[in-house]
């Protein structure tokens, strides 16, 4: 599929632009080192933007962002010079966007995860402060189903993958997500109740 | 000439500092690739040239003045030359970013094929009405292997080629490259074959290209993938 970079993004740089873009290319393949910075600091922002428009994740942008900057870096050799930089750019940028989105996608299911959770610090401190959301919680966790808490438990207490817990248990990882999912609902419904 | 609207560096984040630093001491000069167009010139004249010595040295001449005589050979052949200059160029077109073909382009290529593998069906001789795989096989595995030896040498050329470029969809571009390279070796089996029942010309000269083609595909993810790495 054709990348396709909005008609705004288009007409932020000029015809000169592109160009300019072109010929540092044809240096940056050279080895030129200052040609090399010039571009990466100029398509920094561009780069950035475009990854930003088109991740909705905030915590995994500058992932994302890194990746593409590898992908330019990598695929540096593929841009035939004399030929429109643009389409090039894009191409590069939207399918290592994707390329990183698929790797981070189980990060990004666990980080989701996470967020249903109170955060694991203020855990600590309201437990050792104040101990009721502690206890409470630990009584939640208690009358979960064995399956969901231990769930719960090797995932978010002991920090293991997704494919470590699941071998633990001896269950597929599609499975292990099902009794996560369950129990985070039940411990939802559950801490809501007491609140 | 210099940026119309230079970036603020004070924005820009420590990140991308850092990446910059870090992808600066990995700097060197690098060979740019070929020009798409000369990769495709490049693979389709020496392809042609390795078939006619490969032809020479199998023994396996082209009885032209029969095949002149038959209208639906011809027809075959020329598609299958058509079909494999079209696949060859989505093969280098996939891989070079921003030179990726229209979708028009990529349902002629895929419509060329088609057409390949109905036409014997349609134009070819009747075959026997029992058809029996065994017997079909037992006197057709010639073709097979021969279809199966020439298409390799070209594979093995847009292979090389192709994989100096930068493929983001190397499973899609293996498949063009495997349809490519051995639909020349069956123009070149077709070109020598007497027999012209559809059957024979269906799993003895065709299948093996779909086979390259799945294999190709499956070749590619590796392949085609190690600029990334």
């Amino acid at each position: 599929m054709k990348p396709k970079p909005s008609a705004s993004t288009l007409k932020t740089w000029n015809q000169a632009q592109w160009e300019s873009w072109s010929r540092l290319m044809a240096k940056v393949q050279q080895g030129d080192a200052a040609a090399y910075e010039q571009i990466l600091n100029e398509l920094g922002p561009v780069l950035l933007g475009y990854v930003r428009k088109r991740v909705f994740n905030r915590e995994i942008v500058m992932d994302v962002y890194q990746e593409v900057l590898l992908t330019f870096h990598k695929a540096r050799h593929s841009y035939e010079v004399g030929r429109p930089f643009g389409p090039w750019l894009f191409t590069v940028a939207r399918n290592s966007m994707l390329d990183a989105l698929a790797k981070n996608r189980k990060f990004v299911e666990r980080e989701i995860a996470v967020e249903e959770l109170p955060e694991p610090g203020a855990w600590e401190a309201d437990s050792a402060a104040e101990g009721e959301l502690g206890d409470e919680l630990a009584r939640a966790l208690e009358a979960l189903p064995p399956l969901n808490r231990q769930a719960i438990e090797l995932l978010k207490l002991k920090g293991l993958t997704l494919e470590e817990a699941a071998a633990q248990l001896g269950v597929s990882v599609a499975a292990l997500k099902v009794r996560a999912h369950r129990g985070y609902k039940q411990l939802r419904e559950s801490l809501k109740g007491k609140s | 000439m210099r940026a119309s609207h230079p970036p603020k560096q004070k924005s820009i984040p420590q990140i991308h500092r850092e990446m910059v630093r870090d992808l600066l001491s990995d700097r060197k000069p690098i060979v740019p690739m070929r020009s798409a167009w000369s990769q495709w010139s490049l693979w389709l004249s020496l392809s042609i040239l390795m078939l006619a010595l490969a032809m020479t040295l199998m023994k396996m001449e082209p009885d032209m003045d029969s095949l002149a005589k038959q209208m639906p050979s011809m027809t075959f052949i020329f598609l299958a030359f058509l079909g494999s200059a079209l696949a060859a160029w989505e093969a280098i077109a996939s891989s070079v970013p921003g030179r990726q073909t229209s979708p028009a382009y990529r349902w002629l290529a895929s419509g060329v094929l088609a057409a390949l593998f109905l036409f014997p069906i349609l134009f070819f001789a009747p075959s026997p009405q029992h058809l029996n795989a065994l017997r079909l096989f037992e006197e057709g595995h010639a073709c097979l292997t021969n279809v199966s030896l020439l298409g390799l040498p070209p594979w093995l050329l847009l292979v090389f080629l192709v994989s100096r470029n930068a493929a983001f969809h190397p499973a899609w571009t293996g498949a063009w490259t495997g349809a490519s390279a051995f639909l020349l070796g069956m123009m070149a089996v077709q070109m020598h074959c007497p027999n012209n029942q559809w059957s024979h010309v269906l799993m003895m000269h065709l299948l093996p290209v779909a086979v390259a083609m799945v294999l190709a595909s499956w070749a590619g993810l590796w392949l085609f993938s190690r600029w990334k790495k």
